[in-house]
């Protein structure tokens, strides 16, 4: 049978004859030099050839890691060499199989092995680490976050507050908490042991209790390290899952960081369930009533009665389930002493109140 | 002609192009590619983009020979691997620094974001040397020569110049990197000559897409005004019904630029293939303003309404777009290219941390 030969070496087409001799593909060039050699031709095991189609009713025979090609007529070529040459279906199929592997292995890695390691790995790291790592961060936030530079007396009281739920519990590090300016109600608790409290929150809590079951809450993120766990978690799940998924916005990428998401989100709920339980104790701890959680939660989540509580927003995206743990604080809540003083409130309150 | 139909080696062809792509048969491939992406945590892309390249290449012939595409998926997911180590690695180190050690080291992202910029342009001009090496016809491989770095340097700087003229230089900055993709263009040892045609005014065009832009661009936040005012009067919480009329907003500006910049867009790509020249082939791409919005809004569409999934078929809209409004008068040599040597090893791992990859 005749064929067109593309010999790997020039861009001059062959016109060659085609024939099969042993088991073997064998093409001469229709041209010849004097001697009657031809100019260009190709010997390949038929076994190692690759069928791709070339246009209608043609085929291209090629084979791995050479450069020749070969056009051919189908119907010739089936008489000639006998049925399709297997196709490389098997190859794709162990690839797809072994992708997928990978995939499923990357995704337990992202979605559960590193969540589980976060809490040992955050015990493993050492306090000076933590707290290195919560001074630059710190340093870093106070252009956000405005020190309130109201009442001292107030700063005192707030900070004094915060020693005094932290004495029974295991923190490795002082607390210090401080009032901040920001345009919502929230309270932070950072690496090393600060918090910082907004003075929206602030002006939320009606009662010292509410602001005691805040500090007790981030306390506990504190003592149990919550926040490196979160950057342990950041680090392994969160880079590897974009570093994975690349740059691009293809199909099946946007599904994959969605899921993500989904999966941070779980995350940071357990660890918030874990400080709501923990805050309770530590507040019982110094007989300080807990109806105090109960009835700010339950506010948090009702804000959308009281148009004064818009700005919460932000607690949301950072407190997942606040309607549910306000019903868990209520289940939980059990009579104590107030938390301060009525003076100390007073004075508290002002805190971020500019003087004079 | 010979008595087969082919050329001896001597004699000048014509060029002709074909396609036969069918772009509706992409579909399957793009539901395939998509569920794939998804089991492998989106591995599999690698393979995927390699599988749209060999169809739609197949299926653009010049003279009746098909092209055919050689890469491997492999190649790419090593060259992503390699990409995973220059960019991350040095980024992780800088992140760390600055957490744990000093925030100070932060002032290191300044000359990172700088050679950001370079390595865009690098991963620009890489995608390209790849994607011309695993390109081949009549079994003769294309060759991008020149160095990535310098590409690379030439983008930062070209942006540069572009940013300082508030956008002017945009024009020379594109006609000057095309220049440097596809004047170092070579199909085998034949070079491709890059003479500027000067035949299409670009200047014309970008001022109607320039100041359209400028324009539509302070009408869009000038619409923004009352509405961002308004949500900072009563709190912190944006609503839904603010999100969705920015991203209204934001849809037509879109499509304002995309209306006002096809006559610019359509100049550049029939200037660029007026420029190119091959043997004593010159080449022409008639592409209009209207029928080039038309594409991008469609390309636009299915790529948002199937969120990326049927990225294939936009490939494939676009090649056919393209190759069927490619001409060429003039002969070239087409039968007595000789072999280019192999190109890069890897592919493209730059291009797919940034994005930037054309196909």
């Amino acid at each position: 049978m005749d064929g067109l030969l593309f010999d790997g070496l020039t861009s001059r087409p062959w016109p060659v004859t085609v024939g099969v001799e042993g088991g073997r593909l064998v093409a001469r060039s229709v041209e010849a030099d004097p001697d009657g050699v031809p100019l260009a031709g190709l010997d390949w095991p038929l076994t190692a050839i690759r069928e791709t189609p070339h246009s209608d009713q043609r085929l291209k025979l090629s084979r791995e890691g050479d450069d020749a090609r070969l056009v051919v007529e189908v119907a010739a070529w089936r008489a000639l060499a006998g049925e399709t040459r297997p196709s490389d279906r098997r190859r794709e199929l162990g690839l797809v199989a072994g992708l997928t592997v990978a995939g499923l292995g990357l995704a337990a890695f992202v979605f559960v092995g590193v969540p589980m390691a976060a809490a040992p790995l955050a015990r493993w790291t050492s306090p000076a680490l933590e707290a290195r790592f919560g001074a630059n961060m710190e340093a870093q936030l106070t252009t956000p976050f405005r020190p309130c530079k109201g009442d001292p007396q107030g700063a005192q009281v707030l900070a004094q507050l915060g020693r005094d739920l932290a004495t029974s519990s295991d923190s490795p590090f002082e607390i210090r908490v401080r009032a901040v300016r920001a345009p919502f109600v929230n309270a932070f608790a950072l690496p090393g042991g600060a918090i910082l409290v907004t003075d929206d929150l602030i002006t939320q809590a009606q009662s010292p209790d509410e602001l005691a079951a805040v500090l007790a809450h981030e306390i506990a993120h504190v003592e149990r390290r919550h926040a490196m766990q979160a950057a342990w978690r950041a680090m392994g799940a969160g880079m590897v899952l974009d570093a994975v998924v690349g740059g691009g916005t293809g199909a099946g990428q946007q599904a994959v960081l969605l899921f993500g998401g989904f999966a941070d989100q779980r995350f940071s709920r357990d660890l918030e369930a874990e400080a709501d339980v923990r805050g309770i104790e530590l507040l019982a701890a110094r007989d300080i009533s807990t109806q105090g959680m109960a009835d700010f939660f339950g506010r948090m989540a009702n804000r959308k009665d009281d148009p004064r509580l818009r700005k919460a927003a932000e607690w949301f995206a950072t407190h997942p389930d606040t309607g549910g743990r306000a019903s868990r604080a209520q289940a939980a809540a059990r009579p104590g002493r107030p938390a301060l003083t009525d003076a100390d409130w007073r004075s508290l309150k002002s805190v971020c109140r500019r003087q004079g | 002609m010979g008595e087969d139909g082919a050329p001896s080696p001597a004699q000048g062809e014509t060029l002709t192009f074909g396609q036969t792509i069918d772009s509706k048969a992409f579909l399957g491939l793009s539901l395939k590619h998509g569920l794939l992406n998804i089991v492998t945590l989106t591995l599999y892309r690698f393979w995927a983009k390699t599988e749209v390249r060999r169809r739609i290449w197949s299926h653009i012939s010049l003279n009746g020979e098909p092209f055919e595409y050689t890469g491997k998926g492999k190649e790419l997911f090593l060259g992503f691997l390699f990409a995973l180590v220059v960019l991350g690695v040095p980024y992780l180190a800088v992140i760390l620094a600055v957490q744990f050690v000093n925030p100070l080291f932060s002032l290191l992202f300044i000359p990172l974001y700088i050679g950001l910029f370079v390595l865009i342009g690098a991963a620009i001009f890489m995608t390209y040397r790849y994607i011309a090496s695993r390109t081949t016809w009549r079994g003769i491989r294309f060759q991008l020569k020149g160095s990535p770095a310098e590409y690379g340097w030439s983008y930062l700087g070209y942006g540069l110049l572009t940013s300082i003229t508030l956008g002017w230089y945009a024009p020379a900055m594109t006609m000057n990197l095309a220049e440097k993709l596809w004047g170092n263009l070579s199909f085998g040892d034949q070079k491709l000559r890059w003479q500027r045609a000067n035949e299409v005014g670009l200047y014309g065009p970008f001022a109607i897409a320039w100041i359209v832009g400028v324009v539509g661009y302070i009408a869009f936040i000038a619409a923004l005004v009352p509405t961002a005012m308004a949500n900072a009067n009563n709190g912190a919480e944006p609503s839904v019904t603010m999100i969705g009329t920015i991203y209204a907003y934001a849809l037509v500006f879109v499509l304002v630029v995309v209306l006002a910049s096809a006559a610019y867009h359509a100049a550049v790509m029939r200037e660029i293939a007026r420029s190119l020249h091959l043997g004593e082939a010159r080449f022409s791409l008639k592409v209009g303003a209207g029928e080039l919005i038309v594409l991008t809004l469609t390309n636009m569409l299915i790529v948002i309404f199937t969120l990326g999934f049927l990225t294939p078929v936009v490939l494939a809209r676009t090649a056919r777009f393209l190759i069927s409004r490619l001409t060429s008068t003039g002969e070239a040599q087409l039968a007595a290219a000789l072999q280019a040597p192999q190109g890069p090893k890897t592919g493209e791992g730059l291009a797919d941390a940034f994005d930037v990859s054309p196909f």
